[in-house]
């Protein structure tokens, strides 16, 4: 509230000056995305993990841009990109997008998927299609002290056996278990852990459709690692996924490692801002 | 001194006014006979599409100009050779048909889009897209045509023609030739004159409602429409195509939306309305109103404009128009 | 790699395959995502028996057809008494310590204790006197006078109010209070045609109008977003809330309440002007939504999240350290040039008078018609990059000719009686103007971003001074007219 998201940012930078530039030198930084619906704390999980004081508020858009932390672990420094708290990466609104594209073309050593432990079965859904796209996800179940207050109780062994993800319960707000979120990441980015996420199986009707895809796509895109998740987009009809595969982008995404900064639609064809068809904003 | 000053100010003033008003005036009147050559290629393909021969006269009336205005158009139109003559006909060339395509599928997207995310009420979309159909590259169409899923057609219910300039036909009856008692489905109400058109929706007749004549006299039909039965006239139901309703359509009908549930009572959800489409459709899948998802109604706001629906462990707000989007089966207690 | 060719080909049969899927196919790709999070969450989440109640009893009330807007409006009238009513004192502290002449001996005099002589010295005092034996007087002027004095304005005026409100509001949002007064006002935004999201926005606006301009990023609807970003600055910032608070006092003070009364007075009238602003805030959208933006309200998902027990100390830390002081800075920051340029016009002559007091003659029949008078016209386009400095700069415009006022007490509303001869209707004027005109100069360049549109951000600027400039007269008028008439 006290500035708009762009001053945030330069906040801080100032803010984490000092505490990175010893150690940064010498080790190579791990980028790690933050993504999760809005109101799951994760605002609370970045702030806890690098000291920020990133405002935090309960309600639903708080966060409208990318802010950037840093922390070390074990000698490493960890670059933290808390991405807009969004409930799916598939409705191409600005912060949807702004999330969809540092997953897919920011490619961060590793997704933390920051959880509502209260409200679990709305939250998989975000955390399903984070794992689509990438196989390196943490899920970081949060407000676990929330929900033991309500009366839920988790078998989080059995939740981690079912998403073949690494899965850590936290209350970002004791900073409890922090520091179990911070090795499964480490664990994660050096591949000691290797996820094998299990996702969904693509419903029956649409199989055919699929299963005629991808080969398509392997054609021109091979060993494309979220090609089952980029088949669902073309399939959809995603714009930004088609041009991507069209200028190469999304094949040589190996080597690129900042996202490049998106372009979703040309400029709008008239003055007037309202009610503009293609009147999208760019991100930030 | 100073009073030479300021009236000198003041001319200043009033010269800039009066230079940018002119510039304004010209830009307007440029503006309007581009977008007057492209509205009668629009005319004249959804003429040809409907098989009607077009005259110098009717083009005329269509576009309400007068006869010299509507020679000297043709005139602009033949010298950029988008048109043709034969006999007393007016013939679209292909490039004249392409533009015209391409324009009449601008305006649908358009009118979809204005309908589908900004909200705008039926009986304004065609209004505001005739403005704003000009000057669109092809790029951008494409670009909205995906943003908005790829429709089949506009909010009136006509056909978008695709990228290649085909225009899907599907079989439609006008409403006043249907048979009486047989279900029929609202394909397209068509959208001009305006003000029939705004008598049609305010009775609650929208594209893919569900009607069935109850009654037909000299010159009303009698109209049953969910539980309410219109006296619709005749004159009103020659703009209204039907075809006939399948039987999903006719199943969807009979459930219950959860708009109509009542208070702290719980449902599963039987699926999203067909009208529901775009953002506000994927906002709702979204948040997890699945088919097969439990749903329990909480709060009501003051004013009962939205309340809010237990859904998947969260509490949602919904507006009222929204919940009634939403197909139920009631939970007993 | 294959070619550009080759993938085009593909991706055109992958856009046949598209067509053949069908409309049904996020519907059901989600579906699935659900049906198994479903099926896991079965699993693995157990739910104990114990029924957690307290969200449902706060929500019964926060949200009660009936109970829910006293609620909220309770909340407000509280939020404002508590930081009007803790705000005065500080207030009169720091302005004795850093500015008035004699230091806190007059502070202290209103509790009837008599502090040793040689503590008689404000920041003020000694500054003047550490630069008097070297410096050349009118630098010492410049920079004691000019920048110095505005500096300590803008700190006495809007730091306690700032550091009690900021901390409260953080509270309500950090509970999860905000979404629910969305919910609350619901039909009011569907009946004025605009987002049900739009009063998250209003509530970032009571913060910084800027920041409330960015947050309408969460309203989808380009139309009912516009609405939003227009209709903003109808929210009193933080930056305007000093304002109003200090002629909210004015106001009680010159009513001659006694002190039990006048923050009780200044409290409502804070709560009028803030409901006045939200009145309209409707109106507006209203007629924008019946004519220039035609529309009807869409469709919109607010999640209401479960209440959160606030950490209380991390919001107060984070609340006067990030935005307050953050807030305090930018103004300090446009204080000093203001301070200087304002040192600069009062004490440049041209002819027998200083280029200020030509400028507010020169406003002067404006001011005087819209009930206000010409200084503060000249603060309000002085302020135009940030509204903080608004009670500063009339001040320093009042005081241009002699800095040197024996204060004691009530040293704010001295100037504005003494020196700016203000009337009842000069308090409501203001208090109006205040809140009817143009956005900051941050918030237009906001509004810019937003809407990559000049057009709007034109409108956006000038609509809302010229409706201000329209109700002022107004108001004047008809005070006069009933005035003379008795």
């Amino acid at each position: 509230m006290s500035c708009s998201g762009n001053c945030n940012c330069s906040h801080n930078n100032y803010l984490t000056g000092g505490n990175t530039v010893g150690l940064s030198i010498g080790g190579h930084s791990r980028t790690i995305a933050l993504a999760g619906n809005p109101n799951t704390g994760k605002s609370t999980v970045f702030n806890a993990l690098t000291g920020l004081r990133q405002h935090t508020g309960n309600w639903p858009g708080k966060t409208v841009t990318r802010a950037e932390g840093h922390y070390n672990f074990n000698n490493f420094s960890y670059k933290l990109i808390d991405l807009p708290g969004t409930y799916s990466l598939l409705s191409a609104s600005v912060d949807e997008e702004i999330a969809r594209d540092y997953i897919l073309f920011g490619q961060p050593d590793c997704t933390v998927v920051v959880v509502d432990a209260t409200a679990l079965q709305r939250n998989l859904n975000l955390a399903f299609q984070v794992m689509e796209i990438t196989p390196k996800v943490v899920l970081c179940v949060n407000l676990i002290d929330e929900a033991a207050r309500k009366g839920f109780d988790i078998d989080f062994q059995a939740l981690e056996d079912k998403l073949g993800i690494p899965v850590v319960p936290t209350a970002a707000r004791r900073k409890q278990n922090l520091d179990l979120l911070q090795e499964a990441i480490e664990a994660v980015c050096t591949g000691k852990l290797k996820p094998k996420p299990n996702i969904p199986a693509p419903p029956p009707d649409l199989k055919e459709a699929i299963d005629q895809t991808l080969p398509l796509i392997e054609s021109i895109a091979p060993g494309l690692p979220s090609a089952r998740w980029v088949a669902y987009r073309l399939i959809e009809g995603d714009t930004r996924i088609r041009r991507a595969l069209e200028t190469g982008e999304l094949q040589q995404l190996a080597g690129i490692k900042l996202p490049s900064s998106p372009k979703p639609t040309p400029p709008s064809p008239t003055p007037d801002a309202a009610q503009n068809p293609t009147d999208k904003k760019q991100s930030a | 001194m100073s009073n030479t000053i300021q009236t000198m100010i003041l001319v200043a003033i009033a010269l800039l006014l009066c230079i940018a008003i002119y510039l304004l005036i010209r830009r307007e009147k440029a503006r309007k006979s581009y977008a007057q050559l492209e509205d009668a290629l629009k005319y004249l393909v959804t003429a040809a599409f409907d098989q009607q021969l077009v005259t110098p006269d009717t083009l005329a009336g269509a576009l309400h100009l007068s006869r010299t205005a509507a020679l000297q158009l043709i005139d602009r139109l033949q010298s950029q050779s988008l048109v043709t003559f034969e006999q007393n006909n007016l013939i679209l060339t292909t490039l004249g048909r392409q533009r015209g395509l391409k324009l009449l599928r601008a305006h649908r997207l358009i009118e979809r889009y204005l309908h589908d995310e900004a909200n705008m009420p039926l009986d304004r979309i065609h209004a505001v897209a005739e403005r704003r159909e000009h000057n669109l590259t092809d790029q951008q169409i494409s670009d909205l045509d995906a943003h908005l899923g790829y429709p089949q057609s506009d909010p009136h219910g006509d056909p978008i023609p695709t990228p290649q300039g085909q225009i899907p036909n599907t079989p439609r009856f006008l409403l006043k030739d249907w048979p009486l008692n047989w279900p029929a489905s609202i394909i397209h109400i068509e959208d001009e004159p305006a003000d029939s058109f705004q008598r049609i929706t305010k009775q609650g007749l929208l594209p893919s409602s569900l009607i069935t004549i109850l009654h037909a006299s000299e010159s009303t039909l009698t109209i049953q429409h969910q539980d309410q039965t219109i006296e619709l006239p005749k004159t009103l139901a020659s703009s209204i195509h039907v075809h006939a309703a399948d039987n999903q359509a006719i199943q969807q009908e009979s459930y219950m939306t959860l708009a109509e549930l009542p208070d702290n009572h719980q449902a599963r959800v039987i699926n999203i309305h067909e009208q529901c489409q775009g953002l506000s459709r994927r906002r709702l899948l979204d948040l997890g109103v699945t088919p097969g998802a439990t749903i329990v109604t909480e709060l009501a706001s003051p004013g009962r404009s939205a309340r809010a629906y237990r859904i998947r462990g969260t509490l949602i707000a919904l507006r009222k128009d929204q919940a009634s989007q939403i197909a139920i089966q009631p939970i007993p207690a | 790699m294959s070619s550009a060719q080759d993938t085009k080909q593909v991706l055109d049969k992958i856009d046949a395959i598209r067509k053949q899927a069908g409309s049904q196919f996020r519907d059901q790709i989600v579906t699935s995502m659900y049906d198994q999070a479903e099926s896991i969450t079965d699993d693995v989440v157990t739910r104990s028996n114990k029924r957690w109640t307290f969200d449902a009893s706060l929500d019964y009330v926060a949200t009660h057809p009936l109970l829910g807007l006293p609620f909220m409006l309770g909340l407000l009238a509280l939020t404002f008494y508590l930081t009007i009513a803790g705000a005065n004192i500080p207030s009169a502290f720091l302005a004795g310590l850093l500015m008035e002449q004699g230091g806190l001996a007059g502070f202290f005099e209103e509790f009837s204790i008599t502090i040793p002589a040689f503590l008689h010295y404000s920041v003020y005092d000694l500054l003047h006197i550490a630069t008097s034996s070297w410096m050349n007087a009118n630098l010492a002027s410049f920079l004691i006078d000019g920048i110095y004095l505005t500096l300590g304005w803008v700190i006495s005026v809007m730091l306690p109010p700032m550091a009690i409100f900021f901390p409260i509001f953080t509270l309500l949002e950090d509970l999860g209070y905000l979404p629910r007064i969305a919910f609350n006002l619901d039909w009011l935004f569907q009946k004025s045609g605009a987002h049900g999201k739009q009063a998250l926005t209003m509530c970032m606006g009571f913060g910084c109008n800027a920041a409330g301009v960015t947050a309408c990023r969460i309203i989808d609807s380009p139309r009912e977003k516009l609405i939003a970003i227009l209709t903003n600055n109808f929210m009193i910032c933080n930056g305007r809330f000093p304002t109003i608070i200090a002629v909210a006092l004015f106001f009680s003070v010159f009513l001659g309440y006694s002190d039990a009364l006048v923050s009780l007075t200044a409290a409502s009238i804070v709560i009028a002007i803030v409901l006045l602003g939200v009145v309209f805030t409707f109106v507006t959208s209203f007629i924008l939504s019946k004519t220039l933006l035609k529309g009807e309200a869409s469709a919109y998902t607010l999640e209401l999240p479960p209440y959160r027990r606030p950490a209380v100390l991390r919001i107060i830390y984070t609340s006067l350290i990030d935005r307050t002081l953050f807030i305090l800075a930018r103004a300090c920051v446009v204080a000093i040039p203001a301070g200087a340029a304002i040192w600069i016009a009062a004490n440049v002559n041209i002819g027998n008078e200083s280029v200020a007091t030509h400028l507010i003659n020169f406003l002067q029949p404006l001011g005087y018609l819209m009930g206000l008078d010409g200084a503060i016209l000249l603060a309000y386009i002085i302020a135009i990059p940030a509204n903080e400095i608004i009670v500063p700069t009339i001040i320093m415009l009042y005081i241009r000719h002699n800095t040197m006022i024996e204060f004691e007490g009530d040293a704010l509303h001295k100037i504005f009686i003494e020196q700016g001869h203000w009337t009842l209707l000069t308090a409501i004027s203001l208090l109006l103007f205040c809140l009817l005109h143009n956005p900051c100069g941050t918030t237009i360049w906001t509004i810019y971003k937003e809407t990559k549109s000049k057009k709007w951000t034109i409108f956006g600027s000038l609509f809302p001074v010229v409706l201000g400039i329209a109700v002022c007269i107004i108001v004047a008028a008809t005070w006069r007219l009933v005035a003379s008439a008795f």
